[in-house]
């Protein structure tokens, strides 16, 4: 469920860093004022270690011949606790996009939220709330914990949907697609309820003073500062970030138009910034082969767009061999 | 498991090698990486031959560096499976003609479809230069300096360091699983949850001995010291020939300039 930057638009991924740096500023806070013990740090940071080494156990999901893993923000939010679990799982995320390439940079935000705020943040603590009112027991404990794997699962792959529709980069239709997304998370969110709760249920077994330290103190807890700051955080980084969202079309296309006599439409006013000074560059405003019919003419105009994508991909490479020849040069120098 | 191990060390390696781009300044990789990746994700939807001039940078970090592309080819195959099945839905769902070579179609499809793979190939190749020229210590000594949470950057690096140690533990376990169950294929459903429990169990013991060290080298009187390394004249010079050729390349069209061009030759 790892997004990738390359289908994000700009606003959408920054809007989405910013919401996620907002939840995250909130759990610092609340983790600074209230629950951080001189364990906790050391906790987070091995239960960190501990959500890639669990994803590293795959288990048959019965029935369909393939396996899966769990996703670890439901298990670490009942476990440590919400405002722990989101900054231990946005840690995580950080360092496999990092270092694994597992979800992209400016995709950062979305797969926080998507994997992190939603299960910790948003589904643990009304689970938390439905079933915590007389203290846990294996059955209350494995209730919520499959529960919150399941819904923050299928919330999260929505959200994934959405933000795909909002950045407008995909073509496929909302409803296929949220149909695609959803049952297939569903089969996996299954398989993945079905171990948290078995997993939880262990824990409470072999320590059950655990859960008594860790909720102590932490159901009548507002959720309201945690949605109205994503909500303002949404509102003005999307608002503010959309004035800047450019319309200029690809030149490429634009050479497509021309053969095909259709201008794409676009009016904001950083196209018009981009036309002018596209227009005061190009070499030859009009151009194809000199001698041509229509035909030629439009065989020829993309001919030598994809000459020049190709010269410029030589040139991008030959940049790399020219810097690699003179390294090598100074060296032996 | 021993796979991903490997993967972390390998990095690790190549990050503390010497060169010019291993000696920036890690606040102006990061500057650069995030004019780079925001610049290469704005392209419209069918932008194919404009973001082929970012390769540039690619190539000649790799060059600089001395990357291999091995490296970045094993991020990409994690990358690609995801930008592609967005790819392939347009080259489904959006099947208007675009133009012609010849005899062959291109569709807007196509055209998205390349278009999405070669910008998340770009946008997971820049994250693999950053990290194949920067030890995770610089880079979160810089998150320090910029004011990140010292608890999320902390838990980062703990995070980080202990991956190994616990994923050996997983390794461990996972083995003797696999002896004691020489059928199963994986772990089996009913038994994954004594598993990864018995797993969190080793890892809540383990944070309380990694407590105790860090008690015992004073942890909690000091606050950890940030990496000290000087803004030289060179990191500015680089940040501003980066974002400086990003823009351009983003507002003007380079493939389109060398199309002119081989216009006039024919």
């Amino acid at each position: 469920m790892h997004m990738s930057d390359a289908l994000l638009n700009p606003v959408v991924g920054g809007a989405m860093l910013a919401v996620s740096a907002g939840a995250i500023a909130l759990s610092v806070r609340k983790i600074s004022k209230e629950q951080l013990d001189e364990g906790k740090l050391p906790m987070m940071a091995v239960s960190g270690a501990f959500v890639f080494a669990a994803q590293m156990i795959n288990f048959t999901i019965p029935g369909t011949g393939s396996s899966g893993h769990i996703g670890g923000g439901a298990l670490l939010a009942a476990l440590l606790g919400p405002f722990p679990a989101l900054i231990t799982i946005a840690a995580v995320l950080l360092i496999q996009a990092l270092c694994f390439a597992d979800g992209g940079l400016i995709a950062y935000g979305c797969n926080v939220f998507n994997m992190g705020v939603i299960p910790c943040l948003i589904v643990w603590p009304v689970m938390r709330r439905v079933f915590q009112k007389d203290g846990w027991s294996v059955g209350r404990l494995r209730a919520s914990g499959a529960l919150t794997a399941f819904a923050g699962l299928e919330l999260g792959a929505f959200c994934v949907v959405l933000q795909t529709m909002l950045s407008g980069i995909t073509l496929l239709p909302f409803k296929p697609f949220t149909a695609l997304m959803l049952p297939i998370h569903a089969a996996i969110g299954l398989g993945e309820s079905l171990v948290t709760a078995a997993v939880l249920s262990y824990v409470y077994r072999a320590r059950p003073e655990w859960f008594a330290d860790r909720t102590a103190g932490a159901s009548t807890r507002s959720l309201k500062p945690v949605l109205v700051t994503l909500l303002i955080a949404t509102v003005a980084v999307g608002g503010l970030l959309s004035l800047y969202a450019s319309a200029y079309p690809d030149g490429l296309e634009w050479s497509i138009a021309r053969v095909s006599d259709e201008e794409p439409e676009a009016s904001a006013p950083s196209f018009n910034v981009a036309a002018t000074i596209q227009e005061t560059t190009a070499f030859m405003p009009d151009y194809g082969f000199a001698n041509g019919a229509d035909e030629s003419a439009a065989l020829g105009t993309s001919v030598s767009g994809i000459l020049g994508a190709a010269m410029t991909a030589l040139l991008a490479g030959g940049a790399g061999a020219a810097a690699y020849l003179t390294k090598k040069k100074r060296k032996s120098a | 498991m021993q796979e991903k191990i490997r993967s972390i060390a390998t990095l690790e390696d190549i990050a503390n090698g010497d060169s010019a781009l291993h000696r920036m300044h890690p606040g102006a990789k990061l500057i650069c990486l995030a004019v780079l990746l925001s610049t290469t994700i704005s392209f419209p939807r069918t932008s194919v031959s404009a973001p082929l001039a970012y390769l540039s940078f690619i190539s000649v970090s790799f060059a600089l560096a001395d990357i291999p592309l091995a490296l970045a080819c094993k991020r990409l195959i994690v990358a690609l499976p995801f930008a592609a099945f967005g790819g392939i839905s347009n080259l489904i769902f959006d099947r208007a003609p675009s133009f012609w070579i010849g005899r062959i179609v291109i569709t807007n499809g196509a055209l998205s479809c390349a278009s999405l793979i070669l910008r998340a190939l770009l946008c997971v190749s820049y994250v693999v230069i950053l990290m194949a020229v920067t030890p995770l210590s610089r880079l979160t000594a810089q998150l320090r300096r910029i004011r990140v949470p010292e608890i999320f950057v902390r838990v980062l690096e703990m995070t980080y360091r202990y991956i190994g140690v616990l994923l050996d533990e997983a390794a461990g376990l996972t083995a003797s699983y696999r002896l004691r169950a020489l059928t199963a294929r994986g772990v089996r459903l009913e038994h994954a949850g004594i598993l990864i429990g018995g797993l969190f169990l080793r890892t809540a013991d383990r944070a309380e001995r990694v407590h105790r060290a860090m008690l015992c080298r004073g942890e909690g009187s000091r606050a950890g010291l940030p990496l000290r390394q000087c803004v030289r004249r060179s990191d500015v010079w680089a940040v501003a020939i980066v974002s400086a050729s990003a823009i351009l390349f983003r507002i003007i069209n380079i493939p389109e300039v060398f199309a002119h061009l081989a216009d006039r030759v024919m």
